[in-house]
C-alpha cells in the first residue's frame, strides 16, 4: 500500500479541450477516496492518468515515492476494476484472477493458492471453472474485485465499478466494497457519479466539474458545508433548494411579502460586508418543516405534487425566489393526506447562503474535537500528561468521568501559527486543502493521529501547500473538554456552580424560564443571554443575577436561543 | 352483440395464421429457387465429371448420356501429357505455405493497426485502402521482371511469395474484428503487468480465434481459383498449378477437366470441416457488459 500524489496534473486532448485542470491531491496511504462529478467532469480521466492508461499533458503524479509519469501501468503495481467488468472472456475464473500472477512469474502452486484465498474471500469458490459468459452480473463484478486483491497491489483504482449493477445489487456490492477496504486496509481510488456510493463509502471526497476541482473534504463536511452552488446542489437527493434573495439587516427578502430572519448562529458565521446585496440562499428539503398560523416562514396556497416515497413525503410546492418547484421532505405517514394550505417553517440554523458568483459566504468555524488522555489531580485536570487546566473541578458540568479517554474541543478561529504562551495547546499537523472561498483563509489539514480532521483559519499573507507540515497552537482557555463521545464536560470558562435546570417556555414572541420557586421568579424578572454553550443535547446559558453574580442555567435545545436575547421569568406551575 | 364481437375476433386470428403460413411458403420458395440457381452449375459439373464420352460436344442436352469413373482414373493414371497429382501438389504446397504466411502477415497487419497508435497509421490506412482497389494484374509486368530479377520465375516459392507479401493489403475485415474486442480488456492486461507480446499472444489471439480461421481459409483456398499469375510465372508443366494445368486440356477431355475441378474442392471442404469448430460467433460475450 501506498500514498498517491498528485501535483498540478493536467490533461488538454487534441483541440484544446482540457478534460482536468491543475489537479493537486494527496492521497493518504490506507484511505478510500472518492472522485465524484457528473459526466464529463474529468474524473475518470483522472483515474486513467493514475493508472498510466492516459497520458498527462503537464503535472507529476508519485505513487509513494516513485514518480509514474513516464512508467508503463504494469509497472505502477496498481490494480484496477472496470465499470464494464474487462474479464478476459475466454479465460475460466481461475484463469481471470491467476492472469496478474502469471504475468509476474509466479508459481503455479503459488498462484492456485492466492486464488483459491481471494475466491474464499469473495465467495466465488464454485465458479473457477466457470467462463465469465456463464456468470451473472455481480459475480462478474465479484471476479473483477477478485483481479485486483490478488496481488496486493500499491492502489486500487475503481472506474464507476457499481453502474451495470440493479439497484438492488448495487446496494449489496456498495457495502461489500467499503468491507473490504477495512479488510485488505489498501487505498481506494474510487470514480462515480452516484452521490449516494460517493456519500456512503468515502474516507474523503473530491467533487469536480469541468475539469476542476470544487472541494474535497469529508461526506459530512461537504454536505453541511458545500464551498459553492454546485456542490451544494450535487450532493443531497432530493437536491438543495436554490433561491434568488437580497440581504437586509438580518432578513433575507424573497419578495415583497416574504422574507426569512437569519438566526443568531448563521448570522454569526456570515462574511461581513453583504449587506444590502443579492445572495443565494440554498435550503435543503429536509431542512422545511410544517408550521403553526402563528409561527412560520412561508404560506403554501396550493401543493402542486405530493409523492410518498415510504419513509418521508416530497411536497412540490412554488416559493417565492425561485421559479421551479420547491421540494420539501417530511417525515410523516404514508397515510396522511396534504391539501394546501400549510404553513412551513424553515430550521434557519441549517440553510445556506452565496454571494453572486456562486461560493459560500459562511466561515466554517467549526469545532474541532482531539482525542486526549485526561487525568485528574485533586481539582487540576492533566491533559495528555502535559498540559494543566486548574480548578478543574469547579468549573466541570460533571465531578467525575468513566473513562481516561477524552476529548479537546477547541474552536477553529482559535488556532495560532505561534505560540503565545510556554502552557500553549500543540498540535502537529499536515495540510490537505484550502476552502476555495475568496475572502477567507480557512485550511483543512490533518493530524497524523487517526487522520484526526482539523480545521484553522490564518491570516490572509500566510500561504500553505498540500502536504505542509504546520504546528498550530491554541491558548489553554479556549480549549474545552469533553468526554469520549463529545459531550462537553467543561467549558472553560466563568461558570457558576451548580447549574440549575430549568424548563423553557415560548408564548408568542417571547420565551419564559420555568421556575417552581417564587422568590426566584421574583429575584430574577428578566435574565440577558450572555453566553451561550452548545452542549449537543443541552443547552448552557449564562447570565448575571441582579448582585452581579454568574447564574448558569441548564435546558433543552427546543428552540433558537442566541446571545443578547431577553428571557423572562415565570413560575412553574406543579400538577399534583 | 356478444357472439358477434368474438366471431369476428375468431376471424381475424385465422386471416393472421393464414397470412404466415402463406408468408412461409412464399419465403421458402424463393429460397429452393435461389439455391437451385446456385447449385445447377455445380450439380451440372459434378455430373459432367462422370461422363462417359468425355467430351463437351457429345452431350445432347444438358446431362450426359452415359456415366462412368474413366475421368477420374485417367485424372491421376494418365500423367504423361496432363500430371494433375503433380499439379495438385503443387496446389496443395502454394496453399499450405500461403496459408500460413498470409494468416500470419494480414493478423499481424490488422492488429498492429487497430491496437496501436502511431503518426502514419492513417496514412498507412489510407494508401493500403487506394493500393488494394487497383486489379492485381496491373502490376502483372512489374511482377513479372523483380521475378526474373530475383530468378524466382518457374519456382512455385516465388508465387507464395508474392501471394504473402500482398496479403496484408487486405486487413480490412480482421482490423474491423480486432475493432471489436473491447479495448479495456486489453486495458486489464496491461494493468494486471502483461506485455505488448504477451497481451497479443495470450489475449488477442485466442480471442481472433474465428477471424483466423476465415483468414485461414481464404488464403489457403486463393491460389487454387487463381490463374493470372501463376499461368505468369510457372512456365515448365511440371511447376504449373491445377487451375493452369486444366485450362490446358483439349476440348475432348471435357469429363476431365470437370473431375479435376471438382477433386479440388476435396481439401478445401477437408480443412473448412476442420476448421468451422473454431468460427463459433460470441467470443467476447461475457467478457464485458453488453
Amino acid at each position: 500500500m501506498a500514498k498517491v500524489t498528485l501535483v498540478d496534473v493536467s490533461k488538454v486532448y487534441k483541440g484544446n479541450v482540457r478534460a482536468v485542470s491543475d489537479f493537486n491531491l494527496e492521497i493518504e496511504d490506507g484511505e478510500f477516496i472518492i472522485f465524484v462529478g457528473p459526466s464529463g467532469c474529468g474524473k475518470s480521466t483522472t483515474l486513467r492518468m493514475i493508472a498510466g492508461l492516459e497520458e498527462i499533458t503537464s503535472g507529476k503524479i508519485y505513487i509513494g515515492d516513485t514518480l509514474v509519469n513516464n512508467i508503463e501501468p504494469r509497472d505502477r503495481d496498481i490494480a484496477m476494476v472496470f465499470q464494464n467488468y474487462a474479464l478476459y472472456p475466454h479465460m475460466s475464473v481461475f484463469d481471470n484472477l491467476g492472469y496478474s500472477l502469471k504475468c509476474h512469474h509466479e508459481k503455479k502452486e503459488v498462484i492456485k493458492e492466492k486464488v483459491n484465498s481471494v475466491a474464499k474471500l469473495l465467495n466465488i469458490e464454485e465458479l473457477l471453472e466457470r467462463k465469465p459468459k456463464e456468470l451473472s452480473g455481480g459475480q462478474r463484478q465479484r471476479v473483477a474485485l477478485g483481479r485486483c486483491l490478488i496481488r496486493n497491489p500499491k492502489a486500487f483504482l475503481f472506474d464507476e465499478p457499481l453502474s451495470n449493477l440493479d439497484a438492488k445489487l448495487r446496494v449489496q456490492m456498495r457495502s461489500e466494497i467499503s468491507k473490504l477496504h477495512k479488510q485488505v486496509e489498501g487505498t481506494f481510488i474510487y470514480v462515480t457519479h452516484d452521490q449516494t456510493e460517493a456519500m456512503t463509502m468515502g474516507d474523503r471526497i473530491v467533487v469536480m466539474k469541468d475539469g476542476f476541482v470544487q472541494q474535497i473534504d469529508t461526506p459530512v463536511n461537504l454536505y453541511e458545508h458545500p464551498v459553492n452552488v454546485f456542490v451544494a446542489t450535487f450532493l443531497g437527493s432530493p437536491q438543495m433548494n436554490i433561491f434568488k434573495v437580497t440581504l437586509k439587516g438580518d432578513k433575507l427578502i424573497l419578495d415583497e411579502n416574504t422574507s426569512l430572519t437569519l438566526s443568531e448562529k448563521t448570522k454569526n458565521k456570515m462574511m461581513a460586508g453583504y449587506d444590502e446585496q443579492n445572495l443565494i440562499l440554498g435550503i435543503r428539503p429536509s431542512d422545511f418543516d410544517i408550521a403553526s398560523k402563528e409561527d412560520y416562514d412561508f404560506y403554501v396556497e396550493k401543493i402542486d405534487l405530493v409523492e410518498k416515497l415510504g419513509n418521508e413525503t416530497l411536497l412540490y410546492l412554488s416559493l417565492p425566489g425561485r421559479e421551479e418547484n420547491t421540494i420539501v421532505s417530511l417525515k410523516m405517514d404514508m397515510g396522511d393526506d396534504l391539501k394546501g394550505p400549510i404553513y412551513l417553517k424553515v430550521n434557519k440554523d441549517k440553510i445556506h447562503l452565496f454571494n453572486e458568483d456562486e461560493v459560500s459566504i459562511l466561515k466554517i468555524n467549526d469545532y474541532n474535537y482531539i482525542p486526549v488522555t485526561l487525568k485528574l489531580e485533586a481539582a487540576d485536570l492533566i491533559i495528555d500528561k502535559k498540559y494543566t487546566i486548574k480548578d478543574f473541578l469547579n468549573k466541570s458540568l460533571v465531578n467525575e468521568f468513566g473513562s481516561d479517554e477524552g476529548k479537546i474541543r477547541v474552536p477553529s478561529e482559535a488556532f495560532k501559527l505561534n505560540r503565545e504562551n510556554d502552557d500553549d495547546f500543540e498540535v502537529e499537523v499536515e495540510i490537505r486543502a484550502k476552502d476555495v472561498r475568496s475572502k477567507s483563509n480557512v485550511y483543512f489539514a490533518r493530524m497524523k493521529k487517526d487522520f484526526i480532521r482539523i480545521t484553522f483559519m490564518c491570516d490572509k499573507d500566510k500561504h500553505f501547500k498540500v502536504g505542509d507540515k504546520v504546528k498550530l497552537y491554541a491558548p489553554l482557555n479556549t480549549l474545552s473538554v469533553c468526554d469520549k463521545d463529545d459531550n462537553v464536560i467543561m467549558v472553560n470558562d466563568e461558570i457558576s456552580k451548580p447549574i440549575i435546570d430549568v424548563e423553557t417556555k415560548k408564548i408568542g414572541q417571547e420565551f419564559y424560564v420555568m421556575h417552581e420557586d417564587k422568590a426566584f421568579v421574583k429575584a430574577h424578572k428578566y435574565l440577558l443571554v450572555e453566553k451561550l454553550y452548545d452542549l449537543n443535547a443541552k443547552m448552557l446559558l449564562v447570565s448575571h443575577d441582579q448582585k452581579g453574580e454568574y447564574l448558569t442555567l441548564r435546558i433543552d435545545r427546543n428552540d433558537d436561543f442566541f446571545n443578547g436575547m431577553l428571557l423572562y421569568t415565570k413560575v412553574k406551575k406543579i400538577k399534583k | 352483440m356478444k357472439t358477434m364481437t368474438l366471431n369476428r375476433s375468431s376471424t381475424k386470428a385465422m386471416n393472421y395464421k393464414v397470412k404466415k403460413v402463406l408468408g412461409a411458403v412464399a419465403i421458402y420458395c424463393v429460397l429452393i429457387i435461389v439455391c437451385a440457381i446456385f447449385l445447377f452449375p455445380c450439380l451440372w459439373l459434378i455430373l459432367s465429371s462422370f461422363s462417359a464420352t468425355g467430351s463437351l460436344y457429345d452431350t445432347p442436352g444438358f446431362f450426359p448420356e452415359s456415366y462412368s469413373f474413366d475421368a477420374f482414373i485417367k485424372l491421376f493414371t494418365d500423367t504423361a501429357n496432363h500430371n494433375y497429382p503433380q499439379w495438385l501438389a503443387n496446389t496443395l504446397v502454394i496453399a499450405i505455405f500461403n496459408c500460413i504466411f498470409s494468416t500470419l502477415l494480414i493478423i499481424g497487419t490488422a492488429y498492429v493497426i487497430s491496437y496501436f497508435q502511431f503518426k502514419a497509421r492513417k496514412g498507412l490506412m489510407k494508401s493500403a485502402l487506394v493500393l488494394s482497389m487497383f486489379p492485381s494484374f496491373m502490376g502483372m509486368t512489374v511482377i513479372y521482371i523483380l521475378m526474373t530479377q530475383f530468378n524466382i520465375v518457374n519456382n512455385i516459392w516465388g508465387l507464395v511469395l508474392i501471394y504473402s507479401c500482398t496479403a496484408p493489403l487486405g486487413y480490412l475485415v480482421q482490423k474491423g474484428f480486432f475493432d471489436t474486442i473491447p479495448q479495456s480488456i486489453y486495458e486489464a492486461a496491461k494493468i494486471d503487468g502483461a506485455t505488448n507480446a504477451r497481451i497479443f499472444t495470450t489475449i488477442t489471439l485466442p480471442l481472433a480465434k474465428p477471424i483466423i480461421v476465415y483468414t485461414a481459409l481464404t488464403s489457403f483456398t486463393w491460389p487454387w481459383s487463381d490463374f493470372i499469375l501463376p499461368k505468369l510465372l510457372l512456365i515448365e508443366k511440371d511447376n504449373w498449378t491445377v487451375a493452369v494445368g486444366l485450362m490446358q486440356l483439349g476440348q475432348d477431355e471435357f469429363a476431365r477437366f470437370a473431375a479435376g475441378s471438382v477433386f479440388i474442392a476435396v481439401p478445401i471442404v477437408v480443412l473448412y470441416f476442420f476448421l468451422v469448430k473454431y468460427m463459433v460467433n460470441g467470443m467476447t460475450s461475457g467478457a464485458v457488459k453488453g
